[in-house]
């Protein structure tokens, strides 16, 4: 008998039972769903995005004895947002902490990253991140990842603990990575093979998932979720279960405009061009619990901590309007706001060659000249012509600006210019880059516990067969993600969800 | 298709800097690329269409005529950056991620860098 049939019948006869016992019969088993599917294929497990929390999700499970394993992607490019990241990779207890003789803990990390997040995260979640990347960092590099022998100290981290991949992370983690999947443990991945909806049984188990093959997404649609219907349906049993590593839903501009009504289509995003909501919508359906779904996160062309040493202007006035030494979201929300009163017009960041010396990222700074985005002017003139600033609003704006300096206090926003070595923006050369605040980031996601099963809205327990991990799920940092922590926790809950679901 | 293969390697072998063509119409309304001109005076969809006429073109026809991901990206390895080998993904970007025969084409790359493509047809 079939298995679904099989399940049917017994949560008939129970019901039934039920009904003769009490006199009434609970809705959800008055109408037992029919789950007779006609399955075209049986995996063990089925791994949903080939990013790295993915990819270490499924080289867990076939390393745990899940040997029918799949990764299905629904674009034609393989490693998500995760390819086109730096995956900076943030270790407690590295080899390079230890050679250093630098002392840290998980409970240390997770404070910084809660510190961060307003304490707003689930700081179990938290934890358990931070330590399993202490034996994640020896597991990749055995499987090919390479870093470089330095660690970066950065904003937020009370200590140095953030490894770099050699080459970027798309090169120096997620391809070695994948060829040890495909090459080493003969792991499949299918291309344009796109996830609908996720199958249960009658208990509101995970048994499977619908999908279309020979998908073709189209960047140019709205909604590529609900408008494009290309692809050929087909139904995918999973016996051990189903791992959600479908990433965030930056670049879906309409369920964000619903999430965030102020970030409007011309906002910029740094994901890749398949990261919609789709999938989080069929998680919803299934009756998972979300969280921090309204949390947004931005960066910039250049790094945060170099907007201070410039002004930041809007060209509709050619005037500042917040002080730039200033956190990312507070100056990404007030660009998203003056962009709503200048009919979207990116203000820009204007510097001297003074300010330029004193950039902390020259190598970020010279990608953006190199680039073409941060550009070079003679004259003030010259600049506001070419980027189409108004022209007598940005000469009272920097007169004014550089008396402040001189004085070392921003009568406007009240910026510490003394402590910024009194940078003014008087000294030719002369440089302007359109601040674009590029959403980053979700926070939110659905909830998941320490073994990366994802929990259900109405019970708050594990849906059985069901786990999820990365840039899906939410709660692990709280308001706002610190920087260097989505790669650790890619690796961190896509191991655990790969060894959970091999051992389901 | 066989001497549509050849009259394609003939005419890359006088053209060692084939690229893809501009956008014009070729049939009613429908628009295709220049160099794919050939075929559409034969009408022939199929060389693309290998599977129905209507549903999408996939890479397969692309790699018959054109050479595979791995030659591709040989064949411009002199460029920088090399738009057939970024690091992000090495030479495995099927082609129609940025190639695009009947509407304007885009660069994946320049979804968050700005390169300057010249030889790219938009």
């Amino acid at each position: 008998m079939d298995e679904n049939i099989k399940q049917s019948r017994r949560a008939f006869l129970k019901g039934g039972l039920a009904l003769s016992a009490m006199g009434l019969a609970p809705a959800a088993l008055a109408s037992t769903p029919d789950n007779s599917i006609q399955w075209d294929e049986t995996f063990e497990v089925i791994v949903v995005g080939s990013g790295l929390a993915g990819t270490c999700a499924a080289i867990r499970a076939k390393e745990n004895g899940a040997q029918n394993t799949i990764i299905i992607e629904k674009m034609p490019v393989l490693g998500g947002t995760s390819a086109i990241s730096g995956l900076n990779f943030s270790v407690v207890n590295s080899h390079l902490q230890q050679a250093q003789g630098i002392s840290d803990s998980a409970e240390q990390f997770a404070e910084d990253i809660s510190k961060a997040g307003g304490y707003q995260n689930h700081r179990h979640l938290t934890v358990k991140m931070a330590e399993t990347t202490t034996r994640v960092l020896p597991w990749a590099i055995e499987r090919g990842c390479r870093f470089h022998d330095k660690l970066k100290s950065l904003g937020g981290h009370s200590v140095p603990r953030t490894l770099y991949p050699v080459n970027g992370g798309g090169q120096g983690i997620l391809r070695p990575l994948r060829a040890f999947y495909t090459d080493k443990l003969s792991g499949e991945i299918r291309r344009r093979v796109k996830f609908d909806k996720l199958h249960m049984n009658a208990q509101g188990e995970v048994i499977g998932i619908q999908v279309r093959e020979q998908y073709f997404f189209d960047p140019n649609l709205g909604n590529d979720d609900r408008e494009n219907t290309t692809g050929v349906v087909k139904h995918y049993r999973a016996t051990k279960g189903v791992v959600m590593a479908v990433g965030g839903y930056s670049r879906d501009v309409e369920f964000r405009a619903m999430e965030f009504p102020n970030i409007r289509d011309y906002i910029p995003t740094t994901t890749h061009r398949g990261a919609t909501a789709g999938a989080l919508k069929s998680l919803v359906a299934a009756g998972a619990q979300t969280v921090h779904l309204s949390l947004m996160r931005f960066a910039f062309d250049i790094p945060t901590e170099d907007l201070q040493w410039g002004a930041l202007v809007d060209p509709q006035s050619g005037n500042r309007f917040l002080s730039e030494k200033n956190d990312r979201q507070t100056v990404a929300e007030a660009i998203c706001n003056i962009m709503d009163r200048n009919g979207g017009r990116f203000p820009l960041n204007i510097y001297d060659q003074d300010g330029i010396d004193n950039f902390h990222d020259k190598q970020r700074l010279h990608l953006a000249l190199e680039e073409g985005m941060m550009v070079k002017y003679d004259s003030i003139d010259a600049l506001a012509a070419a980027e189409g600033i108004a022209l007598p609003g940005l000469k009272a704006t920097l007169s004014r600006y550089n008396d402040d300096a001189q004085r070392g206090k921003d009568s406007q926003f009240g910026k510490d210019m003394a402590a910024l070595k009194h940078v003014s923006v008087k000294r030719a050369p002369f440089y302007a880059i359109k601040a674009r605040p590029k959403f980053n980031y979700t926070q939110g996601g659905v909830l998941i516990n320490e073994n990366a099963q994802v929990i259900a809205r109405d019970t708050a327990k594990p849906i059985k067969g069901l786990y999820a991990c990365g840039e899906a799920t939410g709660g692990l940092f709280g308001r706002i993600r610190l920087t260097a922590c989505s790669c650790p926790d890619a690796f961190a809950f896509g191991v655990i969800a790969g060894e959970q679901a091999a051992k389901a | 298709m066989k001497k549509l293969i050849l009259s394609l390697l003939a005419l890359s072998l006088t053209a060692p800097t084939l690229q893809a063509g501009e956008l014009h119409k070729v049939m009613g309304k429908r628009e295709g690329r220049t160099n794919h001109s050939f075929m559409y005076e034969e009408k022939d969809c199929k060389t693309c269409h290998q599977g129905a006429p209507k549903g999408p073109a996939s890479e397969a026809a692309c790699i018959e005529c054109h050479g595979s991901y791995d030659e591709v990206a040989a064949s411009s390895a002199d460029k920088t950056p090399n738009p057939h080998d970024a690091p992000h993904w090495g030479a495995d970007v099927p082609c129609t991620v940025c190639h695009s025969e009947h509407q304007p084409a885009k660069v994946l790359c320049n979804d968050c860098h700005q390169f300057a493509f010249p030889n790219f047809s938009k």
